[in-house]
């Protein structure tokens, strides 16, 4: 009896001590660290850093009136929930990544990586502190750290400022290999511009806070002369026409341009503007929208607001319902009526920068591939927007050089930009048949159009106001960039004078964001705030001062 | 396989060893007398002496006893004894009879091992056959849904072939499964439910693989529920264990039997609303071709607008102009239309099974065939099922035998996609048949407007935007498919190695092959340009078990038994995909008929290895003690955490028994027992190390370079992972009273988990979105009840009743400091939660903001401002849930009727609010010309004067106004499970013909159901799961219509 037991032990236990079969914890299906390719993981870098960018742009674009906001009181239109992708993005995506890259790259001297990475965390840094405040950074990255603290803002800014200053350092340096490069093609004279322009716009947005700091700052970055100013050294992120494997269309193109249509409406005070802010049509809004019709609905059912009044809060004079009787066809701000069947009828996202259609009249419903087949970019940091930047601060901080200047070259940049973006895409054949047909000389209209906003700064009286003419011209030429947008909407206050809320009392504006429900309901050191009228460090401003 | 080859050897080694003869040796046979089945384990004793051995699995046993004559008892539990006198006989052969005194049951517990219930320390239900044969249900687990306490049943849908979940005492882990362990004829079961993605991905129409099975092919079942009864089952039997013995692997002696079975059902979606007639789609009483029904009264418009034809409005002209006949159509009638009523359609389900049953001398057989074709209630859903399976019981030497049995199963299951959904076309792009019939406009014409272009077949409906794909239009060219060969198979050698010394060997492997197929072709408004995504998934597991088993009667009052034994399980999962989008030919379905694929594969391995042993002392017959424990090593964890031990043990008192003058006509039987388990939970493979997350083709530049990327995987590895701890007590009291009329089981239990092995999301900023890690302890508590007993019984008359409770309490007892709140499943901001101090699984989601009294506050345009902050909207776990059976026969009738109750449980409801918000069924049929104010205060503190309208109120505040706090209901639910009348036509009748007997049954399941604190319109069934087969519950994302089932079945022995 004994003896078979102990036999059985004997085989028992032999069997499992030799066992080794259970050294199975390397998963098989994926990549290990030390296969890491810094080729690689930068690209997921840049191409992250274009979601980031998006994901940001968005709701700036439809808070200044520059997309439709699709909810009537502020309060209400992002829930903390909103943001959650940006976030995970920001954190989990891109900051995590520049994190392991930085190491592996400066080890193999390959300094355009470390350097490029090092922008791209500075940007995005920067960019949290804009949306929501104090955010976490020192603690954060951290595999030991579940519920990461926030930091001030004002130190999340002075971070994104050293990494600024240690990219140029890294691009200073001689490097034993170039990336793939999605936004340069690894010019290092382009990145140090870009660079140099992402401290200008850092410099610029601090200037309610420490005036001093931003001019020598700023008079460095100008004497320097390193900034962003052709239009190769653009700061863009361009997409192209692949429908899947991988899907390589620009965002909105992708959203809208479908059998079924749908997707943004535009805002009926931008394209008011662009059709009659002026005593001309703007040159660039048939790059900028495409229309689907050309006449105006008259069925309720498309339109709820046709038959109903200039709202009794809408100062006379305000668009409301249609910008034109032409068939742009938009919605009001913080319009939050269902969505009636209108997806082949409203005004699309046209050439620039979407890589849409150019609204040539045809009024064909958008579809799957048409246009520029979603070839557009993302206008992250462009040479006009250095140029309105300077324009800004030359006027308020008295840095070197002539506001009035500034503004003419940022104007006529823009113009340039749309124009040559637009006819590289394979919409420019459509573009240059319409222009011969119409006898349009675009260069001319650009003369005009720029003669008469000089015209509008000369007679500004004060630097409030032509700060104003310079921000509204910033405003026109950054379409598709929420994000320097609602900086510039919370720092100056301009455009002045937006289309009212629809709803007479729409709560206060968005100052800052709620904090995403991926970081206030995780992580135990977060405090939700109460009210989205929170101001960022940098927003000094009073309370109320935007709408 | 080195220990397996081990234990071959061992098992070659020990044959030949024999028992040293003593002076005489006895043999013989003890069966059933009923039967004529084996009889393993009886005691068989010379009288007056410690001379004894039990009976070997075939019911045999050899005794050495001294010269001279003397006396055999044989005895057995539940049986009665029997005293032999010897005389000269040296073969002496008995047949027990049942002790109808005693009454006492055996019963299957852990590892096959056969044990008389008085004994147990611990709860096992048994099931009989007869409560789960000649269901409507193809689905074995469905069928169970009520008749065990403590085990809860929850099926994701009524669709043919869809997931089930089942819990046993609860969830007992936040991210590990929840899931039984299913055992089949004696080897564990692959029941995953292998879904393609998750319930925003279609993943809740994936089939749960116990689908396999064929309910009318079983033998027995029983459930084993606490730690106490699992613990030989290592850390796969933590869920509580299903014992499943197939009529081929049950290795009875039977004589030859044919047995037919026929039963034919009809299939009927059971949860139609009921629709009010009076409004129209539109909006804002306005009439319109809208998703919404809130337009205008029938009876004052005739027309919309102008009265075009919906078709002749589309904006999209190569649609448009595939219909010249509609474009000049003036007065098409705004008027109502049956859309939903008649989508659905009546499905038959067909059920054969053929079994054939015999022995000789030394070998029994039993084989079977069942064939199940099931259609759903929606075009397009069928299940086919075939199942051939054959066993043998030979004896293979005097001290062997093997007990073997083969399975084949094919399954094969159809369906329409389904998809999660809120009310407004389906999540995440995924589509769903479901997600827009329901709430169709009343005005609509479903069911007569073409659903498809003539030219090259797209979807067509009635928005002019041709934004919502047609229903009929993804019924008929959208399917998903799962086809499934499956085999498993088992070998039992079982061995004497000496008098009272067995030894067995168990091997089985459970292997199968699922092809799932989506197939979607262009022209459809989720996947436009097509798509075809294939899964090949091939799961194998690998299982022995070797068995070193000891008896031995030490004296009349005292015996003794014990094993030892050890495992090894190996699981293999592998799944190839290939992911194809853009169609070229319309219909095709064909990879190379894509212009893009995309082909990933993954495989994951598993190897567990346990050593167990088990001890169980039986004093006098009333008192017991068992004692039980295993190691296990496990592959998933790294070396440190790897090994763990846990032990169990239990006592069962028996006072009637010790003190015989307990017993009385009152009480005839009380039973105590007591118990305390352990298990541990070993979590899923590879979660102990980060990896990065490569994509080949990333991205592509506008010059067509494709590039690839790499980044760190959003799951942060955790090498300290551990396996998380279970502690389990449970106390429970059986009885029998009034002359064994009434049976009564109670049991109590509170189960711990500790180091919750969590499957967290974190907070991004950490720069990983999720993690496992192990946290925290959740305790469950509860009760189970179970009373059977005979109301009346005179002459052929019987009125048999049961009642099963069970109530189980689930609490997080506390999380960690790292972490406030676990996300279960769902989204981060509606979905099921762990907070410490509260009911496991709360649903937190968005509600309204309310002031400092708790009146929700509206905004500026009368309507309800959200809180920032998700709040708890409910507790979805039930707080009892009760069944009644009652089975009335009359000579050869039964009438039988399953009522089940559920008492309370939280729903998040998207088919109710969608059903409310769109303003489509009766509970909706108001005074819509009249405005509202919503109850609750203004911003500045003012109560709320702000009039809005009824689209207001119904769309764009309460059901569709972004706050799930108006979606939730208490899931309170009565349903008459089941019903059935069946009838055994008298062995006198069947005298003259060749039939053994014959049964006519007419059955139904799900006749009758009604949520309480649901509008009533909505006939919502409480009976669905969204959120697929998992840890997270209480969701309906427009997923599960349940389905009702009628019909009858004929079987006939030969």
């Amino acid at each position: 009896m004994k003896k078979y037991i102990n036999l059985f032990l004997l085989a028992g236990t032999l069997s499992v001590a030799t066992s080794c079969k259970l050294d199975l914890l390397d998963n098989p299906n994926a990549v290990t660290f030390s296969n890491a390719d810094p080729n690689f993981l930068l690209n997921r870098i840049e191409v992250d850093f274009a979601a980031f960018f998006n994901g940001v742009s968005d709701p700036g674009l439809r808070l200044t009136r520059m997309l439709n906001q699709g909810s009537s009181l502020y309060q209400n239109a992002y829930s903390p929930q909103n943001l959650d992708g940006t976030w995970t993005t920001a954190y989990a995506g891109i900051l995590t990544d520049v994190k392991t890259l930085i190491p592996i790259a400066e080890s193999a001297n390959l300094h355009i990586h470390a350097g490029a990475a090092r922008m791209m965390r500075a940007y995005v840094l920067m960019t949290l502190v804009d949306m929501f405040g104090d955010v976490p950074n020192s603690k954060a990255l951290d595999a030991a750290e579940f519920n990461p603290a926030v930091d001030k803002g004002a130190d999340v800014y002075a971070a994104a400022l050293k990494d600024l200053d240690d990219a140029l350092a890294s691009f200073g340096k001689t490097s034993l290999g170039t990336p793939t490069d999605l936004f340069f093609k690894a010019s290092t004279d382009s990145w140090i511009r870009a660079a140099n322009s992402l401290k200008l716009k850092l410099l610029l947005n601090r200037r309610l806070v420490d005036a001093a700091g931003s001019k020598s700052g700023i008079d460095a970055l100008v004497s320097g002369n390193r900034l962003i100013s052709t239009n190769a050294q653009n700061l863009v992120f361009r997409y192209g026409s692949n429908l899947a494997n991988p899907d390589n269309r620009h965002p909105r193109y992708a959203g809208q341009y479908s059998a079924t249509g749908g997707g943004d409406y535009q805002s009926n005070s931008y394209m008011f503007e662009f059709i009659q802010g002026k005593s001309m049509p703007d040159p660039r809004l048939r790059y900028y929208f495409y229309r689907q019709v050309l006449a105006n609905s008259k069925d309720v059912n498309e339109i709820r607001c046709i038959n109903q009044q200039l709202p009794a809060h809408y100062p006379v004079g305000t668009v409301f319902c249609f910008p034109s009787q032409v068939g742009y066809w938009g919605r009001d701000h913080l319009d939050s009526q269902g969505i009636p069947p209108d997806g082949l009828r409203r005004t699309a996202w046209g050439v620039y920068p979407a890589g849409g259609r150019f609204d040539n009249n045809q009024a064909a419903p958008v579809a799957l591939g048409v246009g520029a087949g979603g070839a557009g970019l993302h206008p992250i940091l462009m040479g006009s927007f250095v140029d309105f930047m300077l324009a800004e601060s030359a006027l308020i901080l008295g840095t070197a050089g002539n506001p009035k200047a500034y503004l003419e070259s940022g104007v006529r940049k823009s113009m340039a930009d749309v124009r040559t973006y637009s006819l590289a895409t394979s919409e420019g054949s459509v573009i240059t048949a319409w222009e011969t047909a119409q006898k349009i000389n675009y260069a001319a209209d650009v003369d005009a159009y720029v003669a008469e906003v000089l015209k509008l700064y000369d007679a500004a009286p004060t630097p409030t106001e032509k700060l104003d003419v310079i921000i509204k011209e910033y405003w026109l030429a950054a379409h598709g960039n929420g994000i320097e947008a609602y900086n510039f909407y919370r720092r100056t206050g301009s455009p002045r004078n937006q289309q009212p809320a629809l709803e007479a009392n729409p709560g206060e504006f968005i100052r800052s964001f709620f904090y995403p429900s991926v970081y206030a309901n995780r992580n135990s050191t977060a405090v939700q705030k109460t009210s989205v009228a929170t101001q960022v460090f940098w927003d000094t401003n009073p309370k109320g001062f935007i709408k | 396989m080195r220990i397996s080859y081990l234990l071959c050897l061992l098992v070659l080694t020990a044959f030949g060893t024999g028992a040293v003869a003593q002076d005489r040796t006895i043999t013989g046979k003890v069966t059933a007398a009923d039967d004529g089945s084996p009889l393993p384990g009886v005691s068989v004793l010379l009288e007056g002496t410690s001379t004894g051995t039990t009976t070997n699995n075939a019911g045999e046993y050899a005794l050495a006893v001294p010269n001279g004559s003397g006396t055999l008892v044989f005895s057995f539990v539940g049986f009665a004894a029997q005293a032999t006198p010897i005389d000269n006989r040296t073969v002496i052969n008995v047949k027990m009879a049942p002790d109808s005194k005693l009454l006492t049951e055996v019963v299957v517990t852990a590892q096959g091992i056969v044990r008389e219930k008085r004994a147990l320390g611990f709860a096992v239900t048994t099931v009989d056959r007869k409560m789960v044969e000649q269901r409507p249900e193809a689905d074995l687990a469905r069928v169970l849904q009520g008749k065990v306490p403590g085990v809860n049943i929850t099926s994701t849908g009524g669709i043919s072939g869809s997931g089930t979940n089942i819990t046993i005492r609860g969830y007992s882990s936040i991210s590990g499964s929840v899931q039984p362990l299913w055992v089949v004829d004696g080897v564990p079961f692959n029941s995953a439910t292998n879904s393609r993605g998750n319930f925003q991905e279609g993943g809740t129409v994936a089939a749960s693989r116990f689908l396999d099975i064929d309910p009318n092919n079983i033998e027995s079942m029983s459930v084993l529920k606490g730690l106490a009864a699992t613990v030989l089952y290592g850390d796969q039997g933590r869920n509580g264990v299903i014992l499943v013995t197939t009529k081929n692997g049950n290795g009875k002696m039977r004589p030859a039997t044919v047995t037919l079975t026929q039963s034919l059902f009809n299939n009927k979606i059971a949860s139609m609303p009921r629709f009010q007639d009076n409004w129209g789609g539109g909006f804002q009483n306005n009439p319109g071709f809208f998703f919404s029904n809130w337009g205008e009264r029938f009876d004052r418009v005739s027309v919309v607008g102008t009265g075009l034809h919906p078709y002749a409005s589309l904006q999209n002209a190569s649609i448009r102009n595939q219909f010249p006949e509609f474009l000049n159509v003036t007065g098409y009638p705004y008027k109502l239309f049956e859309g939903p009523e008649n989508f659905f359609k009546t499905g038959l389900i067909s059920n054969s099974n053929l079994n054939l049953s015999g022995a000789t001398e030394r070998i029994g057989y039993n084989a079977s065939v069942g064939y199940t074709n099931e259609q759903g209630f929606v075009e397009n859903n069928t299940l086919k099922r075939l199942n051939v399976g054959v066993g043998f019981n030979a004896k293979v030497s005097k001290k062997a035998t093997l007990i073997t049995s083969f399975n084949f199963s094919n399954t094969d299951q159809k369906s329409p996609p389904i998809n999660a959904g809120t009310g407004n076309n389906t999540l995440n792009g995924f589509p769903s048949v479901f997600a827009n019939v329901f709430f169709t406009p009343r005005s609509v014409d479903l069911m007569g407007l073409p659903f498809e272009t003539p030219l090259d077949n797209r979807s067509v409906y009635f928005r002019s935007g041709n934004d919502i794909p047609n229903p009929r239009w993804i019924t008929k060219y959208y399917s998903t498919t799962g086809v499934t060969d499956r085999f498993f198979g088992t070998a039992t050698l079982n061995v004497d190695l000496m008098p009272n010394l067995v030894l067995t060997y168990r091997s089985g492997v459970d292997t199968y092959n699922e092809q799932q197929e989506y197939k979607f072709p262009k022209g459809g408004v989720d996947f436009q340009t097509g798509g075809y995504f294939t899964s090949n998934i091939k799961n194998t597991i690998l299982n022995n078990d070797v068995i070193l088993a000891y008896n031995k009667p030490l004296s009349d009052r005292l015996t003794v038994a014990g094993r030892v034994g050890a495992n090894l399980r190996n699981d293999r999962f592998r799944i190839d995909r290939i992911n194809s989008v853009n169609q070229l030919t319309f219909g095709l379905m064909r990879h190379n008929n894509f212009t893009d694929n995309v082909a990933s594969n993954f495989t994951q391995e598993e190897t567990r290895t346990g050593i167990y042993g088990d001890v169980t002392v039986d004093y006098g017959n009333y008192l017991y003690l068992n004692l039980a424990g295993r190691n296990d090593w496990t592959s998933t964890v790294e070396k440190e955490n790897r090994r763990i031990f846990y032990p169990s043990g239990s006592v069962s008192f028996v006072p009637t028994a010790a003190f015989p003058s307990l017993a009385s006509t009152t009480l005839n039987f009380l039973k105590f027992r007591a118990g305390i388990g352990t298990s541990a939970g070993f979590p899923t493979p590879y979660n102990t190390r980060s990896v990065l997350n490569q994509v080949a083709r990333g991205f592509m530049d506008p010059a067509g370079t494709v590039i690839t990327t790499q980044s760190v995987d959003n799951v942060l590895g955790n090498p300290n992972l551990k396996p998380e701890l279970q502690t389990e007590l449970e106390a429970g009291v059986e009885a029998k009273l009034l002359n064994n009329r009434l049976n009564v089981d109670l049991t109590v239990y509170r189960r711990e988990t500790r180091n919750l092995i969590t499957s967290t999301p974190i907070d991004p900023a950490t720069g990983y979105t999720s993690t496992t890690i192990n946290i925290g302890k959740l305790r469950n508590s509860g009760i189970e009840l179970g009373v059977n007993g005979t109301v009346l019984r005179a002459g052929d008359f019987a009125w048999d009743v049961t009642l099963n409770y069970d109530r189980n309490v689930p609490l997080v007892v506390e999380l960690s400091d790292a972490l406030k709140e676990v996300v279960v499943a769902g989204f981060t901001n509606l979905g099921n939660f762990a907070i410490a101090g509260r009911p496991f699984n709360v649903i937190k989601g968005i509600a309204a903001l309310r002031d400092a009294n708790g009146n929700r506050i509206v905004g500026g345009n009368g309507q309800y401002l959200a809180d920032p902050v998700i709040r708890e909207l409910g507790d979805p776990n039930p707080k009892f849930r009760t069944t009644l059976i009652n089975s009335v026969s009359w000579k050869g009738f039964t009438l039988s009727a399953q009522m089940d109750y559920r008492h309370g449980g939280a729903i998040y409801s998207a088919t109710a609010g969608t059903l409310l918000g769109r303003g489509v069924v009766e509970d909706t049929d108001f005074d819509r010309d009249n405005t509202y104010i919503l109850p609750g205060v203004k911003q500045d503190g003012q109560p709320n004067d702000i009039q809005i309208t009824a689209s207001d109120v119904g769309f764009n505040v309460l059901y569709f106004g972004g706050m799930d706090e108006f979606r939730v209901w208490d899931g309170s639910t009565i349903r008459l499970r089941e019903a059935s009348l069946s009838y055994n036509i008298p062995a006198k009748v069947l005298q003259k013909t060749f039939f053994k007997g014959a049964t006519l049954i007419l059955n139904g399941s799900n006749l009758w159901f009604k949520a309480l604190y649901f509008p009533p319109s909505i006939n919502f069934d409480t009976d669905v799961l969204s959120l697929g087969v998992g840890n997270g519950f209480g969701f309906d994302y427009l997923t599960g219509p349940s389905s009702r089932r009628l019909g009858g079945t004929i079987k006939l022995t030969f």
